[in-house]
């Protein structure tokens, strides 16, 4: 047999010496643990999420000092991430989509908080290309037609509703592709990959107004209801106090005053209103109807 | 087209009449085979016609000219700085984990210690032993299980499970790979010389002496180099596995591209390139000084030969040796140093996180998908998206063929740059242009093998829309890539002597390819595309993730609804297709199971 080689064994107590020092730290870390209150914030991104990730930081500067407590804010892409993360206690305060919010209520009894004024009278709108003979649902009947996410309350559920409501052949909807995002769904009609889509107004305005979709290449044919769309929601469990001073550090939020404009900007808000759970029944019921709630 | 020539390809020297071509079951088999293509050209809803549509040219030119100038403004740089650290950290401290797993449970899956062969000859069969035979059977079988689900799906899962970031990243990847080296380990251990363990049973030594005194001696050199080379397509699968939340580069890419900043997506493919080549250039090297280790005879050396595809070392042995001892003391601290930082950054050294029951947290998450949602309902949904699985795949494969097969010849230097002497009838123009040609495919082949699947759907997704067809488009470029460069290599490394006697003889290249390389390569090359044809199914599973089609957009569905119990069904679904596929491709390639799997190369 040959001796043992200098390589091999060195390579092997780097592993062992690695994973030694791996949980001996483990053990040391946790003394020095839980000695600022710490409000753990996750916000799925409504508009621009590579924007809110880079420039946030004046968000939770400002929250940071109303709430007193350690702000680390996440900015997540997947809406199912976020349902959990708030049902194991890993994230104490989440903005939601109204049918996030009513799947994590259902779910892990989450609390509403506060919502933009404009959350409460959110729509949804339908476009398609302009030379096509699309003017309205009924007229959808043999074309191809894109949601965004499966998640998503401006971008599924509620167009999905409204088509429901008013008729529309169940075919359309079954065979219908999920674009993952509302901007996806826009390109998709835009580039004539599908014949009409249902997307997020503010969406909509924000890409037209940055030029990413030209203006002459969709065209919008219908217009939902209004409906109640995002919100903040605290997770059971957390410490009232520690919410109260959440919602109230938004509630009081001026536009009118330079430095909460900054602030209301990285939420694309310009008022904060209080969140309650009746609103969302509607929305609840919609969501049982089509069977994406159970 | 591939089961076809898998009948023919053991009796190929036989078959020299052609009349023997049209045997009854040939066309059975033939008729069979356009039938199956054709219902996955339909399953990929192929349409040709929209590759060269107005829109699609357009978009894909919008694309490209996006992607112009890269951006490289600090802030930028930043964030890709950050990405590319938070990719390695993810890749290094998801390989430590997965040996970690994957070691004890190699172990335990080796047939030589517990099932099979002299240890256990001579022994009582007792029900202690029988217990060990059993549990070295399942643990071989959860080897399979935790290999067959792809790592996107386990990182998808562990998003979910334990929230977003590269935590979950780390840990699809400890699980995946996990599999994949116990498999691994399991076969080395089983591979080794069996003399010194028979010797070391015969004077009375323990399993636990026979191990470490038999065994891990001859297999350690073979063991690390497959980790290295493990590491690699770590680094590869932590960028890639961003897509789905796990952090790093990955996240990025997908970011940006949702928010249409192409020069931004293409900084941070040209970091992914330059992570992935360096990260290659360094673990080569590692690999060839643990090559130069190994002694020629030992069954290890012909494996790494074999699955890691490692040359001679740069050096003759005695100074690699030298320099090795030298750069040993180095490399201890910075490897341990690195594997710490990675562990931390990552979250793993973050004390408060096990505290709070991450193992609970999973735990839990894995009860919520009990019992599997078995609804005839459900079930009738699930066929659509499985026959889209299998065509992308199919198609995709068939499609990478073409691209490989077309740019390979060029790319053949054997091929395409011949000795002057030849025949006297090289022009100049005529080497400037082989040799043109011979770069630009090349070139292609590491552009197209360079680029992950997932990155190419979201490009084709720009081009033709949503759906399986972007996902078709996406798995053919890529393997075109892959499969070009080792149709190239494989037909420049066939033995020369026939080339050059045809050569010698007049022939031309045309000539020198169809009857001196193309009857010694053909072996090699099918097996190559078969093997490729099984990875691709594996990613068409898990390109609904990203819209490209097929049964990931299922998956992905039903976790943003919390359907959890539809999860367990559909992942043993997917299982279920990957060992279907493996059982397929054995039979193609006419491979033995207990064979060493080949290296996934990407």
């Amino acid at each position: 047999m040959r001796r043992p080689l200098p390589f091999r064994t060195t390579l092997l107590l780097a592993f062992l010496l690695a994973a030694g020092l791996c949980l001996s730290c483990s053990g040391g870390n946790r003394a020095g643990q839980a000695s600022q209150t710490t409000l753990r914030l996750s916000m799925i991104p409504t508009t621009d999420p590579g924007k809110m990730l880079r420039e946030s930081q004046p968000l939770v500067d400002y929250l940071q000092r109303e709430t007193g407590a350690k702000v680390e804010l996440t900015i997540p892409t997947n809406y199912a991430a976020v349902v959990e993360a708030v049902g194991s206690d890993q994230v104490d305060i989440a903005h939601f989509g109204g049918f996030t919010y009513v799947q994590a209520s259902a779910r892990y009894g989450v609390t509403p908080l506060v919502q933009r004024d404009r959350d409460q009278n959110f729509h949804s709108v339908f476009i398609t290309q302009p030379g096509s003979n699309v003017n309205g649902l009924a007229d959808l009947k043999g074309h191809t037609f894109a949601f965004g996410d499966v998640n998503s309350t401006s971008g599924h559920l509620m167009p999905e509703y409204f088509m429901r409501q008013s008729g529309v052949d169940a075919d359309v909807i079954a065979k219908a592709v999920y674009t993952g995002g509302h901007d996806a769904t826009a390109l998709a009609v835009s580039n004539r990959k599908v014949d009409a889509g249902a997307l997020d107004e503010l969406v909509f305005e924000r890409m037209t107004k940055e030029g990413k979709l030209a203006p002459d290449s969709v065209r919008v044919f219908y217009t939902t209801p209004a409906f109640f769309d995002y919100l903040w929601a605290a997770r059971k469990g957390l410490d009232p106090g520690l919410a109260e001073s959440f919602a109230g550090a938004l509630l009081k939020l001026d536009a009118s005053k330079a430095d909460d404009k900054k602030v209301l900007d990285i939420l694309s808000a310009t008022k904060y209103v209080k969140a309650s759970d009746p609103d969302y029944e509607k929305l609840r019921q919609a969501a049982r109807d089509a069977g994406l709630l159970k | 087209m591939a089961t076809d020539s898998g009948h023919i390809a053991p009796r190929s020297v036989a078959r020299g009449r052609g009349g023997d071509l049209l045997t009854p079951r040939r066309v059975v088999v033939m008729l069979g085979t356009v039938a199956a293509l054709a219902l996955c050209w339909r399953a990929a809803e192929v349409r040709p016609a929209l590759l060269f549509d107005r829109m699609t040219l357009a978009a894909v030119w919008n694309f490209l000219r996006g992607l112009f100038p890269p951006d490289l403004s600090p802030d930028f740089l930043r964030v890709v700085l950050k990405a590319t650290f938070q990719t390695i950290a993810v890749a290094l401290a998801g390989t430590l984990l997965s040996v970690g797993i994957g070691m004890p449970l190699g172990v335990l899956a080796t047939a030589t210690l517990w099932r099979r062969g002299p240890l256990l000859e001579g022994e009582r069969r007792g029900t202690k032993l029988k217990l060990l035979a059993a549990l070295s059977l399942s643990t071989r079988a959860l080897l399979g299980f935790l290999r067959a689900v792809p790592d996107l799906m386990w990182g998808l899962l562990f998003v979910v499970a334990v929230g977003l970031g590269s935590l979950a990243g780390t840990l699809a990847l400890a699980v995946a790979y996990g599999g994949v080296l116990g498999r691994v380990y399991g076969d080395v251990f089983e591979d080794v010389d069996p003399r010194p363990v028979e010797a070391l049973h015969a004077a009375g030594a323990t399993r636990a002496q026979v191990f470490l005194r038999g065994v891990w001696p001859q297999a350690a050199p073979a063991v690390a180099a497959y980790t290295l080379y493990n590491f690699e397509c770590a680094v590869r699968a932590a960028a890639v596995l961003g897509f789905v939340g796990a952090g790093g580069l990955g996240y990025e890419i997908n970011l940006s591209m949702r928010l249409f900043e192409y020069g931004q997506v293409l900084t941070l493919i040209l970091a992914f390139v330059a992570l992935l080549t360096g990260t290659d250039a360094l673990s080569r090297h590692f690999r060839r000084r643990l090559h130069a280790e190994v002694s020629p005879a030992s069954p290890a050396r012909f494996l790494m030969e074999e699955t890691l595809g490692v040359g001679a070392p740069p050096f003759g042995r005695r100074a690699s040796r030298v320099l090795s001892r030298v750069r040993a003391r180095a490399v201890v601290p910075l490897l341990a140093f690195a594997a710490l930082c990675s562990l931390y950054a990552v979250g793993f050294l973050n004390g408060a996180l096990l505290d709070e029951g991450l193992a609970s947290r999973v735990a839990r998450f894995v009860a919520r998908m009990f019992p599997p949602d078995l609804s005839a309902e459900f079930l009738l949904g699930l066929v659509r998206p499985l026959f889209q699985t299998v065509g992308i795949s199919v198609i995709g494969t068939l499609l990478g063929i073409a691209v490989g097969a077309g740019l390979a010849l060029p790319a053949t230097s054997t091929l395409a740059f011949v000795p002057a002497d030849a025949a006297g009838r090289r022009s100049a123009s005529g080497l400037a242009a082989r040799w043109l040609a011979y770069r630009v495919a090349r070139a292609v082949f590491t552009l197209l093998r360079a680029i992950p699947e997932l990155v190419w759907v979201l490009v084709c997704i720009i081009a033709v829309g949503l759906g399986p067809f972007a996902g078709t488009l996406a798995i053919g470029l890529h393997t075109g890539g892959v499969l070009g460069k080792l149709y190239a290599e494989t037909l420049e490394e066939v033995p020369m002597r026939p080339v050059e006697a045809l050569r010698a003889a007049g022939a031309r290249g045309p000539q020198v390819f169809l009857w001196a390389m193309w009857p010694q390569a053909r072996p090699m090359l099918l097996s190559y595309t078969v093997l490729r044809w099984e990875m691709n199914l594996r990613v068409s599973t898990v390109l609904g993730l990203v819209g490209g089609g097929g049964l990931g957009q299922a998956v992905y569905n039903n976790v943003q609804l919390g359907f959890y119990t539809r999860l367990s069904t559909l992942i043993a679904v997917v299982y279920a297709l990957v060992v279907a596929t493996d059982w397929l491709s054995d039979r193609l390639r006419y491979r033995t199971p207990d064979e060493c799997e080949p290296p996934r190369r990407t």
